[in-house]
This record gives structure tokens, C-alpha cells and sequence, in this order.
């Protein structure tokens, strides 16, 4: 049953008549349009929370990547390998991560660079961090030094003042009659404001002056966790939208970009990042043994705040969603999987204490994303089958 | 958990299989009593391979020789996702099967015998299971892509971890192979012809007995579809191969034919490293890194060439991959390189 061509393929590996001659229908190019479709309802979320000046961030990064872009193939070779989908998805990415009072010229500014960095990093695929990420953290690196701690103020809401309905006496934000007509200002933001209790709290964990300062910081000056789900925080454009993110995952899950088997994974980078998320720089000095159980020193009615406070407010949803899910983010073997996840969950964490100006797990995840091969290597895939 | 892909339930009605009459054997010999007149009985029978990936019971039988078997793992399940070679089995004739299993079983005495089906074909397998519950254990499966390959069955059965389950004593045997093999006994017939399923888009599948060393064009012909000028695959479209129905002939090993319009190729690009080779390979190796080692000569890769040993040749990366690599296709090469070598450093060393 042996036709001529049967011999030809043999020899020739990527002919296109051999087995199997059915392939599954998603491409590299629908496996980034289901990524892009899915950070649309995030980034919505955002514009619906932080108004037009987010609208033009994304508008702005999106459209300058897009004609870097069709630039670079215009006019040079390597650029007709590019493909849109990716270099647009990177600028989503970017939009994003970008912080809500990053200056519109800045946004334009990264889209363009988003293109260059892909075309010199040798397009999809090769290279060794996600771009848009990367330009991401510098974006909030240099509006870090602009502004720290951006918020909205409270007239500034899309979705309407829910400030006025809330019983909150200290946690006020500013109008925006009062910050000369800006959309949103510096005041402390909510893990900031977490950061400073948990590391007062770590000291003494079992006085009565830890337990008064987690009264007043949960009582009067973190956002109620209703408000944190809707996203009305402060925060980064495409991360404050918790429900958007949800369903985003839910569209990339069922087109089978979040793998369902890898929800594990996803609980346990979270989970790893929440438990060591109350240890303090301060404690890691001083008393480290004492706070390693960090979560568990809190009373239990505190300890499920202190879990929503940080998955609503930090970008762990955010980055096990769509980082997790952008190809290139894991190593490939499950075994490094999981001690690749664990890294990234303490190593978010860390930076969750620190305070600095960027978003902690995107910011572990993009330290790590590098050395994937090699935890690929040191812990590789091995065939259950002997030969 | 043992990779693979749900590819969902065949989905088709079983139509009715016009019977056929198998040529005569000329001085049919008496039923085989030991193993090695069952070797002889299978020669004289013509009872090949019926499945590419399965294993014939002649060579099984004339390989393990006097070893004891520990187990004999019967498949009612279909190696190809869209093929119901078990059900079609099944409906055709139950005591044919039964025959077969209980020679089979009797010569080769083993303490356990499973049955192992799939639970969609329980209708058509009704009368079968209701007579094979008192000789053997029934062990109903969601298929999962290839979890019919004997393999990966004898992993889900038994917790075999060898590519050849009859290294670890477990004797496997599909369906088909009972079925002719009884028909033989109790007709004193030659295994002639078989059962070929027929899939073209729109039509309603088919199956017909077909003569073996006929043309395949003649078994398109006898189901009443002509192949045209539409791409003929043989067993299936995940691991089978494109066959001419003009020049093709009918072999024991032919178990179905799918007609279908050449698709527009698509053009592999780079890996992006998504990790879907890898979670959906059935042996839990690492293809996209034995991709790198193999064609793109990557260093960095760190694959282990004599992984390629484990594959089984299911196709499954090679379907999912986004980047339209062909994997499965660079890893056999790889598989033949590692062979090659270590017949020659196996031959130097006899040398
Ligand atoms: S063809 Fe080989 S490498 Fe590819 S999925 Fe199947 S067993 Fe794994
Ligand atoms: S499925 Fe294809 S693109 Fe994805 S990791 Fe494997 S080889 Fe790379």
C-alpha cells in the first residue's frame, strides 16, 4: 500500500503529506488573538474606572506599536517576520501594566519601542522575555519617579462615585477640584498601606497594639472588599478590573489557552505569593522565623481581608491569567512548572513588601521568565517509558 | 495521569455489515493445542496484523515461546478516534469472538484475562459483555487519544512501563484479532477478508468486508463512493499515511479510509514555547526539545536523543503544536538515528 510519495516524505521530515494530516485549529495566530480578545474586557474595565486619559494610554501605546510595526516591515527585511497579533498583544500588555498616570506622550513612546525591542529580540518566539512586560516595568520605573502611589480621585469615576456610599471615615480620596482638575493624584494605595500595618504587626504580632493597628487599617483605611472587586483603587489600567480578569480567564480557558490541568499551578503561584505576602522587609532581618507564618499570626476574619486586599489589589490575578498564559512565560516540563511557580509566587511577594513602584508578580515573573530553559534542563521531562 | 487528547465519541451509527463468506481453507487442521500449533495455525489462517500499532498474535505468540503470561489484555478499543472497530466487532458476531478469546485464554492460561472497551460503544457490546462477564474482568474506558495504543493500555491495566507489554507478561489482543480467529475455528475458513470503515465528508460512514490484496479503489467502489480526486488516508488522520486508491492494495493491517480535501498547507514558524507537546504527550516526553536537538541543532536544548526511544508515534504533538512544527516526523528520524546507532555499536562490539 506503499505509494511513491509514502517514500518521499520518509526522507524529507517537514513534507506536508505526512501524518497527521488534521491539525488542531488554533495557530500561532489565533493562540495571540484569543490573548488579545481576552486583555480587551481587563483594559475596559480599566477605561470604565480610570476614564479617557486610561482610553488614550492604550489608544496611544496600541497605535504607535501598530505603525512601528508595519514600518519595520515596510522597510526591512527582518520585519516581514513580524506578525501583528503578537506585536499587538505585546502593546495591550504593556497598556495594561501601565500605571493610570503615566503621561499620554510616554504611552506613545513605549508602543514604539514595544516594536523595535521584538523586531532586535528576534521576533515570536524567540525572545527570552515578553516585551510588552519589559517595557511595562520601565514605564513604571520612570512614572514611579513622576508620582508614587497613583489614585483616582473620587469624581473621576466612570462607573460613579461609590466612595459616597461607603462608611469609610479616613480612607477619603481627593475630589478633583482639590488636584486642580487631575484625574487621579498620589495618596497611599492600598497595598502600601497594608505593607506599612504588616510590618508594625510582625514586631509584636500577638499585642494589643497589632491588633488595634489592623482594626484602624481594615476598619477605616483599606477600601471595602466590595469596592476592591469593582476595582475602584488605585492601580494599574488593565489589573484594578478583578471581575474583568475573571472572565477574561474563563474565554482562555475555554479556548484551551489556560489549560484547565494547569489550574493548579495558577493556585499555587497565587497561594505561595499570599502566605508569604505579610512578610515585611523589615522582618526579613529581624524576625524572620517569627513572621515566616505571616498570614496564619492574623485573626481569621483579618487573615480572609488580608487574602482579598492582596488578590484584588496586587497584580497576582493579572499575572496568573495572562502571563501565565502568554506562550514563553513557563519552562515546558510540569516538574519545573511547579518550582518555577513557587519562585515566582515568594519572589512576588518580596517585591509586594518592598513597595517599590512596579507590579510585583509581572515583576518576579519577568525575572524569572529568562532562566525558564534552564530550570527546563535541571529538571527535565523523563518517559515513564523504559527502553 | 497519562496524556492524550478526548477527541469525543466517534459520534456515527453503526450501519448494518452486509455478511461475507471467507474463502475455505483447503485441509482445515485441527484447533491448536499448545502454543506453538497455535503459531502454526495463524500462518496456515493468514491472520495478520490488524492495526499497524498492534502487535500481530502470531509474532506475540511466536516471541514469548514458553514464557509465562501474567496477564492477556483484550482491547475492545479503537487505536484511530474516529474508527468503531470494537462496536463493529461486536455486531457482527459475539460467538466468534467468544471462540477466539477462549482459545486464546485456554492456550495461554494466564490468572487474568480484561476486557478492556469503550464505554460509548456499550450498546453494541451489550451481547458480547453479557457472555465474557464469567471469563474475564470488564473494564469500561473513557478513550482518550491514543489510550487504545497497547502501550499506554497496558499502563491504564496493568502499570506497565514498557513499550512492548509482553517484556512485562502482558499478551495483548484487539477484537479483531478474536473474531477472525474464531470465525477461522468454527468455519474452518481462511482470515480472507476484513471489516474496513469508509469516511468521507457528507456521507454517512461506511463499513464493507474487504478482500485483502484487492484494490482499494474496488472497496470505494463496493461501498458505493468513488474516490475522485480527493485525498485518500489510510487509518486514520492523526498516524496514518496517503495512499493512491488506484495503485493501493487492501493489506490485514487496513482498518479504515478517509476521503478528504487536500487542506492549504500551513507554514511552521518558530516554537513559541507554549507547552502543549509536551502536556498532551502520552509518554511524557519532551518533543519540542527534541525538536531543537534534532532539527534546529540547538544546543541549548539538553534533549536526550534516546527519549526519542519512548515515542509511540500518536501524532498528537505534532496535531496541537500552534507553530506547525512537524514534531512526531523529526522525532522518528531521531528515533531511526538512535536505532541506527545502536545496531552498529552492537554489531562492533559482536564484532
Ligand atoms: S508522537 Fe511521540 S512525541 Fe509526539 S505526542 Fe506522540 S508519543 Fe509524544
Ligand atoms: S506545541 Fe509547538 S510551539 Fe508549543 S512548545 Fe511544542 S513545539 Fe513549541
Amino acid at each position: 500500500m506503499t505509494t511513491s510519495d509514502a517514500a518521499v516524505v520518509v526522507a524529507s521530515p517537514g513534507a506536508r503529506h505526512r501524518a497527521p494530516f488534521l491539525l488542531w485549529p488554533v495557530a500561532r495566530r489565533e493562540f495571540y488573538q484569543a490573548i488579545m480578545i481576552a486583555l480587551i474586557l481587563p483594559l475596559a474595565w480599566g477605561v470604565s474606572i480610570f476614564g479617557v486619559h486610561a482610553l488614550l494610554i492604550i489608544v496611544m501605546a496600541v497605535a504607535a506599536a501598530a505603525a512601528a510595526q508595519g514600518a519595520l516591515r515596510r522597510f526591512t527585511s527582518r520585519g516581514k517576520l513580524m506578525t501583528f497579533n503578537h506585536t499587538i498583544t505585546s502593546a495591550m500588555l504593556l497598556s495594561a501594566l501601565a500605571p493610570e498616570t503615566c503621561p499620554i506622550w510616554l504611552a506613545g513612546i513605549a508602543g514604539i519601542a514595544v516594536a523595535l525591542l521584538i523586531w532586535l529580540a528576534g521576533l515570536p518566539g524567540r525572545q527570552r522575555v515578553h516585551v510588552g512586560l519589559l517595557v511595562a516595568i520601565f514605564l513604571s520605573l520612570a512614572v514611579g519617579r513622576i508620582s508614587q502611589g497613583p489614585i483616582l480621585v473620587q469624581d473621576a469615576l466612570v462607573v460613579g462615585n461609590l466612595r459616597l456610599t461607603t462608611p469609610l471615615q479616613h480612607y477619603r480620596w481627593p475630589r478633583r477640584a482639590a488636584v486642580r482638575g487631575r484625574d487621579a493624584v498620589t495618596v497611599p494605595a492600598p497595598d502600601h498601606v497594608l505593607a506599612k500595618t504588616l510590618r508594625i504587626v510582625s514586631d509584636r504580632p500577638q499585642g494589643t497594639k497589632a491588633r488595634s493597628m489592623l482594626d484602624i487599617a481594615f476598619g477605616t483605611l483599606l477600601p471595602p472588599p466590595a469596592e476592591l472587586f469593582l476595582g475602584a483603587m488605585p492601580g494599574r489600567i488593565g489589573v484594578v478590573g478583578v471581575l474583568g480578569i475573571i472572565l477574561a480567564g474563563l474565554i482562555l480557558a475555554y479556548r484551551n489557552i489556560l489549560n484547565p490541568a494547569a489550574w493548579g499551578m495558577f493556585i499555587l503561584f497565587v497561594l505561595v505569593g499570599l502566605i508569604f505576602a505579610p512578610l515585611s522587609a523589615h522582618s526579613m532581618h529581624h524576625q524572620f522565623w517569627q513572621s515566616l507564618g505571616g498570614i496564619w499570626y492574623l485573626p481569621p476574619e483579618r487573615a480572609i481581608d488580608l487574602l482579598f486586599v492582596e488578590i484584588c489589589s496586587g497584580d497576582f490575578l493579572f499575572a496568573s491569567v495572562f502571563l501565565l498564559a502568554l506562550p514563553g512565560t513557563l519552562p515546558l516540563s510540569p516538574r519545573s512548572r511547579w518550582v518555577f511557580l513557587l519562585a515566582a509566587g515568594f519572589l512576588a511577594a518580596l517585591f509586594s513588601r518592598i513597595a517599590l513602584p512596579l507590579p510585583p508578580a509581572s515583576t518576579a515573573i519577568l525575572m524569572l521568565q529568562p532562566l525558564a530553559p534552564w530550570f527546563d534542563s535541571i529538571l527535565p521531562r523523563r518517559s515513564w517509558i523504559k527502553f | 495521569m497519562i496524556g492524550g487528547i478526548y477527541f469525543g465519541p466517534p459520534g456515527w451509527h453503526l450501519p448494518d455489515i452486509p455478511p461475507v463468506t471467507m474463502d475455505p481453507r483447503r485441509d482445515p487442521p485441527p484447533h491448536p493445542a499448545d502454543r506453538t500449533q497455535l503459531c502454526d495455525y495463524l500462518a496456515a489462517a493468514d491472520l495478520g496484523q490488524t492495526h499497524p500499532q498492534f502487535p500481530s498474535l502470531a509474532n506475540q505468540t511466536a516471541s514469548v515461546s514458553g514464557r509465562k503470561i501474567k496477564k492477556i489484555m483484550i482491547s475492545a478499543l479503537s487505536i484511530i478516534p474516529e474508527s468503531r472497530i470494537g462496536a463493529i466487532c461486536a455486531k457482527i458476531n459475539p460467538a466468534e469472538i467468544l471462540a477466539g478469546m477462549d482459545l486464546i485464554t485456554g492456550i495461554f492460561s494466564s490468572p487474568t484475562t480484561v476486557l478492556a472497551y469503550e464505554r460509548i460503544d456499550q450498546r453494541e457490546l451489550r451481547p458480547l459483555l453479557k457472555l465474557a462477564r464469567s471469563r474475564c474482568r470488564l473494564l469500561p474506558l473513557v478513550s482518550r487519544y491514543p489510550a487504545a495504543h497497547p502501550a499506554i493500555l497496558a499502563r491504564i491495566v496493568a502499570g506497565c512501563r514498557s513499550a512492548d507489554p509482553l517484556e512485562e507478561g502482558i499478551l495483548t489482543v484487539d477484537l479483531l484479532t478474536c473474531l477472525l480467529l474464531g470465525r477461522s475455528l468454527l468455519h474452518g475458513t481462511l482470515c480472507s477478508h476484513r471489516p474496513v470503515q469508509i469516511f468521507m465528508a457528507g456521507v454517512s460512514p461506511r463499513v464493507v468486508w474487504a478482500k485483502i490484496g484487492s484494490s482499494v479503489r474496488d472497496v470505494f467502489l463496493q461501498a458505493g463512493i468513488d474516490p475522485g480526486a480527493m485525498q485518500c488516508i489510510a487509518n486514520g488522520l492523526l498516524t496514518g499515511r496517503e495512499i493512491d486508491p488506484a495503485t493501493a492494495k487492501v493489506d490485514s493491517a487496513l482498518e479504515t479510509l478517509a476521503l478528504h480535501l487536500r487542506p492549504e498547507p500551513e507554514t511552521p514558524v518558530d516554537c513559541i514555547r507554549c507547552g502543549w507537546c509536551v502536556q498532551t504527550c502520552p509518554v511524557a516526553i519532551n518533543p519540542a526539545a527534541l525538536y531543537a536537538a534534532q532539527c534546529l541543532h540547538d544546543g541549548v536544548a539538553q534533549a536526550n536523543p534516546r527519549d526519542a526511544m519512548a515515542c509511540i508515534d500518536c501524532g498528537l504533538c505534532t496535531y496541537i503544536c500552534p507553530s506547525r512544527l512537524p514534531l512526531a516526523a523529526c522525532i522518528e528520524d531521531m528515533r531511526n538515528r538512535v536505532e541506527f546507532n545502536l545496531v552498529s555499536v552492537a554489531g562492533d562490539s559482536s564484532v
